[in-house]
């Protein structure tokens, strides 16, 4: 099986599990315990946390553990309204936001929140100006700016600074769902001074289950689960040693690796673009207008193809793709984010590649190659 | 017989998991798929939450046991435009239609089949109580093994030239044998409780059904008359929709003997009910048939079953043409019901069927395009229906 679908989950990486590995017997235990084995499971948590806090320029005192994305972005939103349902509160989100974003908007809403979604240009960038012109009336109102930082579908990088400095004009708050771009993209706070910032492991080799919530000094946010006072009653529950030790562990190799990695998954990108637009003419590579796109995400669409088909024809090549967001029951529904940007249609087909420390060229060759046997050997022609 | 990669249909059941089980002892390479041809979340939540159905996952976890590739094609659209569409359709127009025989002719089979073409898989393959038998190096579809399972009933309308290259692997066998060969592979669905529910219906509650579709104020789902056959009023219905041909059911008492519905008239709402002795009929005419054999002459004796479950009866061809085909039954029948399907058989060969549009006394339904005597059987001979009472089994 060759993976092309990092941004789905990128596998554990070795040095990940080594880490992790390497603090069993030291860590594995509650870091509420009191006794000796607590404290180490609490050092553990707390280096952690002050490593992972530091990619983006933040205290350990403004870093929370969740059980991961979905879990942040809905503390950010939904606590966001809730701490202020007396106030007439608003949520300003985009139309192309993940769906931790998009349904706890939703259920905001329903609780008396004001909620806008701002639209995108057809490469799904969100442009400060409509940001502006949401905010220009109600200033005094408690608002939420949420905006991701680069999508999880189509790889638009959002000019996440321009919209930051925007919403703290208006005096809101801004919350970025960077769960696609963390650990590559320079999220340092004195670029982008996000007040909050959701961020995930598993998308960078560490384990799944385990998230954080960057969430700035002075921004009030109510629990959405109650228990204990871990994570100061963010996050409530019993913490995850192991799992942070391995989600700092994920990021350090990720900075360490940016410098090199990065130019290459772009000349990846690129070369895949290339192969696949040769062969299928008709190729519509998505976002690619757009300022900046995330490096190791390509999202192309085949008109005129069955998704399912081609999907499944690519999976028993042996390739591991998606279609842009992950179902298991193989559903594919019409993406949201390409009805925002204009794109899609009937009978079209998405096909989202994306790399990870271990891509290579050959993997991408193939990726290629399995796509096109697919569609030029007009095997998954749509039936209408 | 086309031998190397099949396709197989894997409902998550347990004759579907057996037929793959089959399929690979026999040396193939097989490859599951699971039809997703409906979100029963739908109903209850705004988040889709099909990636949890139960089918999907016990089939899942059967590939892999058996080491096969395992996918999922989404076939939602496509089923709820030729399947739930037509049930509601049909019910409306006071008929009682067989959504798995509309699935298997128009959305299952050619989905495998396009599918099939597209991953180069030669052969397709089902777990359903029917063969395939080779007369003169002709694939034809023959009644099961096990009579009482057999499911061709179902079938009659899948395209043709499909037989060729489907394979039945579980027709010559009976339903314990299935589930011990289960059990013997340490399948997780070897003892799965056979599903009797039309799978988009749940709880079996079709009324719940088309109220959703069609809305609580339709004239199927509004009161009318239950009237005799001499036009007599006896009593107020809940909505038409509700009954099907030889109902006892909720019907109005206090008659000397059992009353039956008879005929559902939707123009007027009417429900027409009588004694046993109105309900039979010795002759029928269908429509929108398909062969799955050489096309029978008039004249010819051939066998008949007009429902589910139902014996195989003695019949005469007296007319057949391009739409359908009229049938004197030898012995009469109960509740020959428009909607249901009659399919043909010369032995344990399948013909072919067709739809019942009309049932009568003997001689009353001549040709294909007689004029209807029951009102409910007056429609255009282009439109296609299909239906059968709602308690028969899934397939």
């Amino acid at each position: 099986m060759i993976y092309l679908d990092h941004a789905a989950s990128s596998p554990l990486r070795p040095e990940v599990w080594e880490a992790m590995r390497s603090r069993l017997g030291t860590a594995d235990f509650n870091p509420a315990s009191t006794h000796a084995c607590g404290r180490q499971a609490q050092d553990a948590l707390d280096e952690a946390r002050a490593k992972i806090a530091s990619a983006v320029g933040a205290s350990r005192g403004e870093m929370f553990f969740t059980a991961g994305g979905t879990a942040s972005d809905n503390v950010a939103v939904l606590g966001f309204v809730r701490r202020r349902l007396g106030e007439r509160p608003r949520v300003v989100t985009s139309a192309i936001e993940h769906k931790a974003v998009l349904q706890a908007a939703k259920q905001a809403a329903r609780e008396g929140a004001d909620v806008v979604f701002l639209p995108v240009d057809r490469h799904g960038q969100v442009d400060p100006d409509d940001l502006d012109r949401a905010l220009a009336d109600g200033d005094d109102r408690p608002t939420l700016v949420s905006v991701m930082w680069a999508n999880n579908e189509v790889g638009t990088i959002q000019p996440i600074p321009a919209l930051v400095e925007v919403a703290h004009r208006h005096g809101a708050l801004f919350h970025s769902d960077a769960v696609q771009g963390f650990g590559k993209l320079d999220m340092r706070s004195e670029r982008a001074p996000v007040d909050l910032l959701t961020a995930t492991a598993h998308k960078l080799g560490g384990p799944v289950g385990i998230g954080a919530l960057v969430c700035r000094r002075g921004t009030c946010l109510e629990p959405l689960v109650f228990g204990g006072a871990q994570e100061r009653g963010i996050w409530p529950g019993t913490q995850n040693p192991i799992g942070a030790v391995g989600f700092a562990a994920a990021v350090r190799l990720c900075l360490d690796e940016r410098e090199s990695h990065l130019p290459n998954y772009r000349a990846l990108r690129e070369l895949l673009a290339a192969e696949l637009r040769t062969a299928i003419p008709n190729l519509v590579v998505h976002a690619e207008g757009a300022e900046e796109r995330l490096p190791n995400l390509l999202s192309v669409g085949i008109p005129g193809t069955d998704q399912g088909t081609l999907l499944v024809a690519i999976d028993l090549a042996g390739i591991a793709v998606s279609s842009g967001s992950a179902c298991s029951s193989g559903s594919s529904t019409g993406s949201h984010v390409l009805d925002a940007m204009g794109a899609g249609g009937e009978d079209y087909s998405v096909v989202r590649f994306s790399f990870g420390p271990g891509t290579s060229e050959q993997d991408v060759r193939a990726g290629a190659a399995a796509v096109i046997e697919a569609v030029v050997g007009a095997r998954v022609a749509a039936a209408s | 017989m086309s031998v190397g990669k099949i396709l197989v249909a894997m409902s998550g059941g347990v004759d579907s998991s057996v037929a793959a089980a089959f399929l690979v002892e026999q040396g193939h390479t097989v490859v599951g798929a699971t039809l997703k041809t409906f979100c029963y979340s739908e109903i209850d939540g705004p988040a889709k939450t099909c990636c949890g159905l139960e089918g999907i996952a016990d089939a899942r976890s059967v590939a892999a046991r058996l080491g096969i590739a395992h996918v999922v094609f989404d076939v939602e659209r496509a089923f709820t435009d030729d399947v739930i569409d037509d049930f509601v359709a049909e019910y409306a127009a006071g008929r009682t239609p067989i959504p798995c025989v509309r699935c298997n002719s128009f959305t299952k089979f050619r989905d495998l089949v396009r599918r099939a073409d597209a991953l180069d898989c030669d052969g397709i393959a089902t777990g359903h109580y029917a063969r395939i038998v080779r007369r003169e190096g002709v694939a034809h579809l023959a009644r099961a093994e096990d009579d009482g399972k057999d499911q061709t009933y179902f079938l009659w309308g899948i395209p043709r030239d499909v037989l060729a290259r489907l394979h039945l692997p579980v027709g010559d066998l009976r339903k314990p044998d299935v589930r011990a060969a289960a059990r013997t592979l340490d399948l997780r669905t070897a003892d799965k409780p056979e599903s009797f529910e039309i799978c988009f219906v749940p709880d079996n509650d079709y009324a719940g059904v088309l109220r959703r579709y069609l809305g609580n104020d339709h004239p199927a789902l509004s009161p009318g008359a239950f009237v005799m056959e001499d036009g007599r009023a006896v009593g107020q219905h809940d909505g038409y929709a509700r009954f099907t041909v030889g109902q006892r059911r909720g019907l109005p008492g206090g008659f000397p003997e059992a009353m039956f519905v008879l005929e559902i008239r939707p123009a007027t709402r009417e429900v027409v009910i009588g004694p046993r002795a109105s309900l039979v009929a010795s002759s029928l005419r269908a429509s929108g048939a398909n062969w799955l054999a050489e096309r029978p002459e008039p004249g010819e004796e051939v066998g008949v079953r007009i429902r589910h479950g139902a014996a195989v009866v003695p019949a005469e061809v007296v007319a057949v043409d391009q739409d359908g085909f009229a049938l004197e039954l030898a012995l009469p029948q109960n509740a020959v019901t428009p909607g249901q399907s009659a399919v043909l058989y010369r032995d344990e060969v399948v013909l072919g069927g067709g739809v019942i549009h009309e049932a009568g006394a003997p001689g009353q339904c001549l040709s294909p395009s007689a004029s209807a005597r029951r009102s409910n059987a007056s429609r255009p001979s282009s439109e296609r229906s299909f239906g059968t009472r709602i308690t028969t089994r899934t397939s």
